[in-house]
């Protein structure tokens, strides 16, 4: 018995890695089980889990984002290239 | 047109596009890569391969667009060749377990529960518009940079590149389960970041 609630009971380590594994690849059926069942019981996991999710809609916005708002002039980088340029 | 005239003429027009492009590309590779050597070098490296590959371009599309795709491109590179060095340095990466220690206590009745210190809080991130918020996104940022290279790699090549994580593995080599556990490792870091510095401020 208590080998079988060993493997339906997920350490709380092992329940985010299966989070991430289920964000980036996808998860098995008897995976999906258990990462539901450690859910209902752990509240701490079930934030990391919403926050997990939310920081991924952040990652997606902020890598994606054609921030050039710096806007840094740089004569010596443009002689550089230019230069470069011409000795090809 | 003889091969010479050509070759000056794009000369010429690549360099128009120095003057015009080349503040706004280096801006974008400096946010990306937080580098400005690195960044620099990326930038030279776009007009080069843009002069080398000038007639696929045949002024179909916008410059600057295919300027800046080539420089996703070498910064997708860039990150690719930085996984790898610290891949083949950090050989211990997968027998290595005193990172987990500072999230997950060993003992007790449940091992690999959560420490109290760093459960993650209800009260954090919990509004529906935390996507809006900027200080957020600042913070993430710093949180970003403080990652150790191998995991700010990893999740910069899963961003960037906005294809399957198999894909990504193939591509640098390793095991799709030791790529989801550098973005466990590295997803837990941020997370606990994040937070830290947002009740910080």
């Amino acid at each position: 018995m208590s080998k079988l609630m060993g493997k339906l009971l997920l350490s709380c380590k092992k329940a985010t890695e299966l989070m991430e594994k289920r964000t980036y690849f996808g998860l098995k059926p008897h995976e999906h089980v258990q990462l539901f069942l450690h859910s209902q019981l752990c509240d701490a996991c079930r934030n990391y889990e919403k926050q997990s999710k939310a920081i991924h809609q952040l990652l997606i916005k902020q890598l994606n984002d054609n921030k050039t708002d710096l806007q840094e002039n740089n004569p010596e980088l443009k002689e550089d290239i230019k230069n470069k340029i011409d000795k090809i | 047109m003889s091969a010479e005239e050509q070759n000056s003429s794009t000369k010429i027009t690549i360099k128009q596009w120095v003057d015009f492009y080349s503040d706004d590309l280096y801006s974008w590779a400096l946010y990306k890569t937080s580098d400005s050597d690195t960044a620099k070098d990326l930038v030279q490296e776009t007009f080069i391969a843009a002069f080398t590959g000038f007639d696929k371009f045949q002024s179909r599309s916008n410059p600057k667009t295919w300027l800046f795709s080539i420089l996703k491109n070498k910064i997708i590179d860039h990150y690719r060749k930085s996984f790898r060095q610290s891949w083949v340095s950090e050989s211990k990466f997968s027998t290595e377990d005193s990172f987990f220690e500072n999230f997950f206590s060993s003992e007790g009745k449940w091992p690999g529960h959560w420490r109290d210190k760093t459960k993650p809080r209800n009260d954090f991130m919990a509004e529906e518009n935390s996507l809006e918020n900027e200080e957020l996104g600042n913070i993430l940022t710093e949180c970003l940079k403080k990652l150790p290279s191998m995991w700010f790699g990893a999740i910069n090549l899963k961003y960037l590149e906005e294809c399957d994580g198999k894909k990504i593995c193939q591509e640098l080599g390793i095991s799709t389960t030791n790529y989801w556990q550098i973005l466990h490792r590295a997803k837990l870091q941020l997370r606990r970041c994040l937070e830290t510095n947002w009740f910080s401020e």
